[in-house]
């Protein structure tokens, strides 16, 4: 099957730090999912309307790259072509494109346009540095809860939990899960 | 000169009956004073009344000593006391004072003093009382108290007693008498619906998903109170004013941030019989134990509480609606004491009324009922039938031909759902659908999560399931698009790799707001009979989608989550 071209190929690329989460040409603002999700933007015209979305996972393991990618061209009902030359591997149509490289999968779907101009902006802003993975938040005590600690975090994710009215720090019910994720796209997880 | 008169008679009664009856005898005819009444209203009326029945001037009877003589001017009686009044809410009294006919030409001062004997106001000063004119035999002043002092400033609360003072206008006073008055603050300062824990009692969480702070999502839990005033009025002296419930929040994404002008709207089973807990702060001062205080709002039934315990709980005595929609008014807090009304308040209020709770995997933030989906999505199904087939087919048809939505008919890419770990790991940015950061391009993936999230978020439970796959196609119409066809990304696209529908039964009844059949007995060509994907059996389903090829469904019990 076509679609596991982006799971066979290259699987032994390199080891990357992610994406900038801000300030990829013609991306909009983040908005971070959970952490086998991902984060994505909206693909902006010149004019800022939107005219898709583009999804980013920069993955733990480069299989787990490949597994998304493969998880996101299913997810595409016409038919998808192999795209040469395009990160480890590559699958696109007239408005679908996802590919991968190394530790990094995108995928992109635009409505009017090429998805190749976004992709190769996001496959390009690839970074290898910092290589830290970034640490778990932790939880502080405050007065009527706890407070979240996530240095460096620029995002979160938050499952559950219960805030005051108000009071937009202080969780008075503890969350399930807490997501904060870096500013190239990586997300560390706490289950309090 | 009636007015003389009658004060000279007024002074012989007081000072001796033999003396007013000289007095009468010495005026011939007092009768003929009516012939005042032009002059002097009310007294020159009753001076005639009293010269007709009294007989004094017809037959000298008095001088014949042979009738009694006329009563003395008395203050009979006033009537208004015992009564409560809230200064900031409630309507003025009203107070009578009833005098006897022979006190015509005399007038009566109305003061309002506190308990300190202080006067607060004035009500009236050297009025005449006015004939009855069903019994003549007696006049009556009435006056009304707003429960403010003469410039305009709210009592406070305490014993006031309304005083009427008879009197000459030689500076003598012919009687006074008093009538007590309890002004009070009253007012509701919390209200929290459900709670109760009863049956019927099922408030659904709300959720707000543009909240300040690290996460964007806040609900109210299903516990949070609709409203906390800081008290029941505010401003002092005569600015001083009642504060009043506020009008439901209308901000359907970003929740408040502080209880100032805050009322929550809130959601129930539509079926519910909510319950209505109020706070009530205020200040009833003596009345508490001295009157029967009494609540009461027109269709709910008080379960539990009391006014002079400050706490009312309230039950709505039939169920909420028979139909889902959105229900919003106000509800009138009625408090009485003595089953005279002290006070009225308005209650306005926002309910959704859903099938229940919400039916995600999870039941926890965002996998919650959010006030921005449901109250579209309720507005544009308002007042479907309560069962979950009628409310999908409704919201199906609401998705398919309502909305700005268009299948993206180049590539057939989703632009808010993904899959994480496989087909049942299907997510939906509900958050960006909903602002459209995306735009308004879909695909079956983007639809079944949408209808997914949509019946999941009312109380519907709503899965998705995966047609598999690589399959031709009859006549369809997509969402958003005009024209059937069978090739819907052109000549050379005749074909889904996939398609994603969605069910509550395992695949055994469809529902599809990706798309429209052919429903004639031809789903393969020309004419077209449009057939939206309501309630559609599975088999009939495929039957007329797939025109060759490999079809069935697959992780058919797969429902979407929130990411």
């Amino acid at each position: 099957m076509i679609i596991a071209l982006l799971t066979s190929a290259a699987l032994a690329a390199g080891f990357h730090a992610g994406i900038p989460v801000q300030g990829v040409s013609g991306l909009g603002a983040p908005t971070f999912h959970d952490a086998s999700t991902g984060w994505s933007a909206p693909v902006l015209g010149a004019d800022g309307q939107p005219l898709g979305v583009a999804r980013v996972y920069v993955a733990p393991t480069t299989a787990a790259a490949a597994a998304w990618a493969e998880d996101a061209a299913r997810a595409v009902q016409a038919p998808l072509v192999p795209l040469p030359s395009f990160g480890d591997a590559a699958l696109a149509n007239a408005g679908a494109l996802v590919a991968r490289d190394g530790n990094v999968a995108i995928a992109v779907s635009v409505s009017g346009s090429d998805p190749q101009g976004p992709a190769r902006s996001l496959l390009a802003a690839i970074v290898d540095a910092p290589a830290a993975w970034p640490q778990a938040p932790t939880l502080r005590p405050v007065d009527g809860g706890w407070a979240i600690v996530s240095p460096g975090a620029v995002g979160w994710t938050i499952t559950g939990g219960q805030r005051p009215l108000g009071q937009p720090d202080t969780w008075s019910e503890l969350p399930q899960e807490i997501v904060a994720w870096d500013a190239w796209g990586r997300a560390a997880v706490m289950r309090p | 000169m009636l007015i003389l008169l009658s004060l000279l008679l007024a002074c012989g009664d007081k000072d001796g009956g033999d003396d007013t009856s000289s007095a009468t005898d010495d005026t011939g005819n007092p009768g003929d004073g009516g012939g005042t009444g032009a002059d002097g209203g009310t007294s020159g009326d009753g001076g005639g009344t009293s010269g007709d029945g009294g007989g004094t001037g017809d037959g000298g009877g008095t001088g014949d000593g042979g009738t009694e003589p006329p009563p003395d001017p008395a203050l009979v009686g006033v009537t208004g006391g015992g009564r409560v009044l809230d200064p900031l809410r409630g309507s003025a009294l009203s107070y009578t004072a009833t005098v006897q006919p022979s006190s015509f030409g005399v007038l009566l001062d109305a003061v309002v003093v506190d308990g300190s004997g202080a006067v607060v106001t004035v009500l009236a000063d050297d009025l005449a009382p006015t004939l009855d004119p069903m019994d003549p035999s007696l006049a009556a002043l009435d006056v009304a108290w707003d429960g403010r002092s003469g410039d305009g400033v709210p009592a406070a609360p305490g014993v006031y007693t309304v005083t009427f003072t008879l009197h000459d206008g030689a500076g003598l006073t012919w009687g006074e008498q008093g009538a007590d008055t309890f002004v009070v603050r009253t007012g509701v300062v919390a209200g929290t619906w459900g709670q109760s824990e009863l049956e019927d009692d099922e408030r659904v969480p709300l959720l707000w998903h543009k909240a300040a702070g690290a996460s964007p999502y806040w609900s109210d839990a299903g516990t949070t109170a609709a409203f906390q005033l800081e008290a029941v009025s505010s401003g002092e002296g005569a600015k001083e004013v009642a504060t009043q419930v506020p009008a439901p929040w209308d901000d359907l994404e970003t929740p408040p941030d502080g209880w100032e002008g805050v009322n929550l709207p809130q959601a129930f089973a539509w079926d519910s019989r909510p319950t209505l807990t109020l706070s009530l702060g205020g200040d009833l001062g003596p009345s508490g134990k001295a009157v029967s205080w009494a609540a009461s709002i027109e269709g709910w039934e008080l379960i539990d509480g009391s006014v002079t315990s400050g706490t009312l709980v309230f039950r709505k005595a039939e169920a909420l609606t028979d139909t889902l929609g959105v229900r919003e008014g106000s509800l009138s807090l009625v408090l009485s004491a003595d089953e005279q009304v002290v006070a009225t308040q308005e209650v306005p209020y926002r309910i959704y009324a859903l099938m229940g709770p919400a039916t995600f995997d999870s039941d926890v933030s965002p996998h919650l009922a959010w006030v921005a989906a449901v109250d579209q999505a309720l507005r544009g199904i308002e007042g479907v039938e309560p069962t979950d087939a009628a409310v999908l087919d409704a919201l199906i048809e609401w998705v398919f031909t309502e909305s700005d939505l268009r299948y993206d008919t180049r590539s057939g890419a989703s632009y808010y759902m993904s899959y994480s770990g496989g087909w049942t790991g299907g997510r939906f940015n509900f958050r960006g659908f909903l602002d459209r950061t995306s735009g308004t391009i879909v695909n079956c993936s983007d639809c079944s999560g949408i209808a997914g999230v949509f019946a999941n978020m009312l109380g519907v439970g709503l899965d998705y399931s995966i047609i598999l796959s690589n399959f031709q196609l009859n006549e369809i119409k997509a969402i958003g698009v005009d024209d059937y066809t069978s090739c819907p990304f052109g000549p050379s696209g005749c074909g889904f790799s996939y398609h994603a529908v969605t069910t509550n039964d395992l695949s055994e009844t469809i529902w599809d707001a990706t798309l429209a059949l052919d429903g004639d007995k031809d789903p393969g060509s020309e004419p077209w009979t449009e057939l939206l994907v309501q309630s559609i059996p599975g088999a009939e389903y495929l039957e007329r989608l797939v025109r060759s090829g490999r079809a069935d469904y697959y992780y058919d019990d797969s429902r979407v989550r929130i990411q």
